[in-house]
């Protein structure tokens, strides 16, 4: 068996942790690029939203390398999200792919531990040393990518952090033990935290909500992060496999999760829509109103959480004066076009800023 | 005065209308709906709604336009399940549609935005009654009434679809309590299964009066709603999990029962361009469709710039396309028999 799963952001930090614990062999496919983009497109129904071209395309490239099983979560709807692996298992059928698909699904993930783990013959607490690896890893580096994109554009002195965040990173791909990973957080931490940095409100803050996938995988944003930091803005971004994962798979979690995310969007939008909808709402109020100048909304061609969402942050940005862009994402790969529209709208909100700044001098 | 209740003329109207109009007609409402989908309400839908939302959505935003200064209280119920089963439910737009439509369109009167959650709990339809006539002030024994009367009403009405009437006629039989009679069918020679959800197949104006077209070309039409309820729930046990939203199931079900029975000689599957269950729904009937030797198979998307020609040219060119296959089909027959 060689194992493989399709990218999602840093999804694959966990995955590629855990199956190290647990010994099991594995294969890691290329990010999601150009070539994945291309290979999902053959498949994928005509309509079908960009996360799944680029997944199945990342599933055909672990396959064409010699994977032979594959390693999805599926899920209950109504994003369309949940039935991608059902329906890419169809497709791949059809054009001939022989493979086996792990699914972990509502209900099913701990059954298919429980097969992972009688395959391997390993010990329990090893099963769970894997998970706590993968999950202190995962985190790690998004707590290390959260610094980097808020605090990198307020530093006085950027270059040392920047140097900083290389050496935590080589560490942490070396890092196997949960102890050394929890150090090389608190370092980080401590580490903003003395450093000499500019008051938050002399920086651009933006923040960006979306979909899933395109919030984590850089080649489904156009690598918006990147542009962003490399002008020297500061990034407000709540979505991370580390926020997002306990609260799907812990059923303790879900509710009050839930609850929580309906009071913040209320009266905007009253019921969940499934897959982020919800969340790019409640995170937009919340984050406008305490520590972005504007928010940008990303999310793929033919969304339809999202673009219920869009119609709420319409309303929400008339009614508390936040500058909000809403960007769809087809499957055209034009950097240029996209950047442009981000360039423009950020100089608004800087004459927005820079206005106000005079009006309170 | 008697008050008047709203009830936009598209989605789940084709389905549900005469169940709401006999209930609040019963409870002494005026029942007022918009009118039939036209330039008017697309124009209006346009104006109003998100860009990136899908031709039915859009044309709901332009209905609830038009209505909403001639109504006292406008009904756009949360459709959230309405059938025991996983755990199915609506897309997502049709869960938030009364979220959009506030978002996006000022000036709305009262709005009733009861969910109706009929997959969960006992006798959730009663209970739904009771709290939508809950908030319009109607209590006990009158409430008890109206919901028999509309269960009946929708009844009939739904047994009037399964006779393959089109729904329009089915509406207006069903409420005024006038016999329905089945339209003549000219002698026809193609079946076809148009298949999709009940806002394209039965709104005219979207679907550029195929149904009409269709009869007068010889075919007769099958629609989802003309499969056999116990048949349609019987379906996709081969589905590796069902789909999550509740049309797309109907669909997909429907799709499988013609192919199983063998009673079309074709399937149409219409949709709305952007609609996002549709590109899953699409590909599953298409691989259905080849497993049974081949069905022929065709997908009209619909848009906001529908022209009549094209849709026409492209279906004149399906049915003739089918006509000869089945000439060559019957040459091979006298040949070899």
């Amino acid at each position: 068996m060689l194992l493989s799963f399709p990218h999602m952001g840093k999804i694959h930090l966990a995955l590629a942790e855990a199956l190290q614990v647990l010994e099991i062999p594995y294969l890691l496919p290329a990010a999601p690029g150009p070539r994945s983009l291309l290979l999902g497109q053959e498949l994928a129904p005509e309509g079908s939203c960009l996360p799944f071209c680029l997944v199945l395309g990342n599933m055909r490239e672990a396959l064409d390398l010699g994977a032979d099983t594959i390693l999805m979560l599926g899920g209950s709807g109504p994003c369309r999200f949940g039935y991608f692996v059902y329906l890419a298992e169809q497709l791949l059928r059809q054009a001939g792919y022989q493979t086996e698909f792990l699914v972990i699904d509502n209900g099913r993930h701990l059954r298919n531990l429980i097969t992972l783990k009688k395959k391997q013959q390993v010990p329990w607490t090893y099963l769970l040393k894997a998970v706590q690896c993968g999950w202190h890893k995962v985190l790690t580096e998004e707590l290390l990518s959260a610094l980097e994109r808020e605090y990198l554009a307020q530093a006085v002195n950027p270059r040392p952090f920047r140097e900083k965040l290389v050496q935590w990173r080589s560490r942490l791909v070396s890092a196997h033990e949960i102890p050394e990973m929890i150090q090389i957080r608190q370092e980080a931490e401590d580490t903003v935290k003395r450093m000499p940095r500019y008051p938050a409100s002399e920086v651009l803050r933006v923040g960006l909500v979306g979909d899933i996938y395109t919030m984590l995988e850089p080649f489904a944003n156009n690598r918006i992060e990147e542009f962003l930091i490399g002008k020297g803005i500061s990034i407000v971004k709540t979505m991370a496999v580390s926020t997002w994962l306990p609260n799907i798979l812990l059923p303790w979690k879900r509710g009050s999760y839930r609850q929580n995310l309906l009071q913040q969007a209320y009266p905007y939008l009253r019921y969940s829509v499934g897959g982020f909808g919800l969340e790019s709402v409640a995170h937009t109020r919340n984050l406008a109103l305490r520590k972005v100048d504007c928010m940008i909304q990303l999310f793929p061609m033919g969304c339809m959480p999202e673009i219920v969402a869009c119609s709420a942050l319409n309303k929400l940005g008339q009614d508390e004066n936040i500058p909000i862009l809403s960007i769809t994402l087809d499957q055209h790969d034009s950097r240029t076009g996209f950047e442009t529209r981000v360039e423009a709208f950020l100089e608004m909100v800087e004459g927005i800023k820079v206005n106000k700044k005079a009006l309170c001098h | 005065m008697e008050m008047t209740i709203g009830f936009p003329r598209t989605l789940f109207y084709f389905l549900y209308y005469p169940f709401w109009y006999a209930f609040f007609t019963e409870l002494g409402f005026k029942v007022v709906s918009s009118d039939p989908t036209n330039r008017s309400s697309l124009d209006l839908g346009m104006r109003e709604a998100v860009n990136d939302a899908c031709l039915p959505i859009k044309l709901y935003h332009g209905h609830v336009t038009e209505l909403k200064d001639k109504v006292d209280i406008l009904f756009m119920p949360r459709m959230v399940s309405i059938r025991k089963l996983d755990r199915e439910t609506f897309c997502p737009k049709f869960l938030g549609l009364p979220d959009m439509v506030r978002n996006s369109i000022s000036g709305l009167p009262r709005v009733i935005d009861q969910k109706v959650d009929l997959g969960r709990g006992v006798f959730p339809l009663w209970r739904l009654c009771q709290q939508v006539a809950g908030d319009l002030n109607c209590r006990g024994w009158p409430v008890w009434r109206a919901f028999q009367k509309a269960r009946r009403m929708q009844k009939t009405f739904t047994d009037y679809l399964a006779a393959g009437i089109p729904a329009h006629q089915a509406i207006e039989a069903a409420i005024t309590g006038r016999a329905c009679q089945t339209p003549e069918y000219p002698p026809s020679d193609v079946r076809l299964a148009i298949l999709g959800y009940p806002y394209l197949i039965y709104d005219s104006f979207v679907n550029v009066c195929l149904f009409e077209k269709l009869a007068r070309m010889g075919i007769q039409t099958f629609t989802v709603e003309m499969v056999p309820s116990e048949r349609l729930n019987g379906q996709g046990k081969n589905l590796p999990k069902n789909l999550f939203w509740n049309f797309s199931n109907r669909t997909v079900q429907a799709a499988y029962y013609y192919l199983e029975e063998e009673k079309t000689d074709g399937i149409i599957h219409m949709t709305a361009f952007g609609c996002g269950p549709d590109a899953m729904v699409d590909k599953l009937m298409e691989l259905e469709a080849k497993k049974h030797g081949g069905v022929p198979f065709i997908t009209l998307s619909l848009d906001e710039h529908t022209g009549e020609a094209g849709v026409m040219t492209r279906i004149e060119a399906f049915v003739d396309m089918l006509r000869l296959r089945r000439e060559r089909h019957e040459d091979i027959i006298s040949r070899q028999g």
